[in-house]
């Protein structure tokens, strides 16, 4: 049955249509997450409750590279507004203000991931 | 090596580099690393199949090394090389057994497979986060896959036509 066309496509196809439906889970879910955690190589640098940020701010994350990222803290939404990374795929990610799709620059191990702010990933049966 | 096969080798190793520099700069779509077309595959599918795997890892190897000289940096090679190996062994392993009419199903695994491998070595340096990206790469490498894959078969299947004698 391996060899037949049909078979593939439709193993296929269903990758697809699971995948959509894992990738709504994620960025729908756990809309508690007020919580941003600033990773870098590794390391955790900071952890900020978005909800108690009333004046937007901004952290620029410097590297022995030379190279830079600013972080700009918003109430409730964080996003990096300036790289000098070569593709900037984290400034154009975006503001990340729930869900669980982080906000990544690959060339200076850059993470920004939200949280629900506290030592569990997960709280089952919870409100 | 013939030099009718060494000289088609290079040719392709030509076209590889050609697709993947030029593939390089077209401004990413999506902000997600690693989703591309994948242009570079239909090479190694059509030296796969038209040739023999020994060729298609040599053709692959010189892709990845020059291709990160031209257009890339030491990260880009690092991605390159993981995504390319896992995508040649995968892809190198099951061509014989598929057999031409499902070049796409060989193209769509070895686009998963290259995906899959990036993702971790992005996880490797990055962090477990990396993974949620997971479904939207697998979805990029099976509608890329299946795009490059119908292109190679195409090729594969005119290859006479195309390439009058290239049957040393």
């Amino acid at each position: 049955m391996a060899k037949k066309a049909s078979f593939w496509i439709i193993v296929f196809a269903a990758a697809v249509v699971l995948s959509l439906i894992a990738m709504f889970m994620i960025k729908y879910a756990n809309k508690n997450n007020a919580t941003a955690e600033i990773w870098s190589d590794g390391r955790m640098l900071e952890s900020i409750d978005l909800n108690e940020v009333d004046e937007p701010y901004k952290i620029t994350v410097e590297y022995k590279d030379g190279g830079t990222n600013e972080i700009l803290v918003a109430p409730g939404e964080i996003s990096v507004c300036n790289a000098d990374c070569p593709d900037k795929l984290c400034v154009k990610s975006g503001a990340i203000s729930s869900g669980d799709l982080p906000i990544v620059c690959l060339p200076h191990k850059l993470i920004i991931k939200l949280t629900g702010g506290n030592k569990y990933d997960a709280v089952v049966g919870g409100n | 090596m013939k030099t009718k096969k060494l000289t088609l080798a290079a040719v392709l190793t030509s076209l590889a580099l050609i697709l993947f520099v030029v593939e390089a700069q077209i401004p990413p779509v999506v902000p997600i690393a690693g989703i591309k077309l994948g242009l570079a595959n239909i090479v190694t599918l059509i030296t796969l199949y038209l040739l023999d795997r020994k060729t298609a890892g040599a053709v692959l190897l010189c892709r990845i090394l020059l291709g990160s000289l031209f257009a890339g940096n030491a990260v880009s090679l690092i991605y390159s090389a993981a995504g390319g190996l896992l995508c040649f062994i995968v892809m190198a392993s099951v061509y014989k057994i598929m057999g031409e009419k499902l070049i796409f199903a060989v193209s769509v695994l070895g686009a998963v497979a290259h995906n899959t491998a990036q993702l971790v070595a992005a996880a490797v340096i990055g962090g477990k986060a990396m993974f949620l990206y997971a479904p939207v790469l697998i979805i990029s490498a099976i509608v890329t896959g299946s795009f490059t894959g119908i292109t190679a078969y195409f090729i594969v299947k005119y290859a006479e036509k195309l390439l009058p004698g290239y049957k040393n």
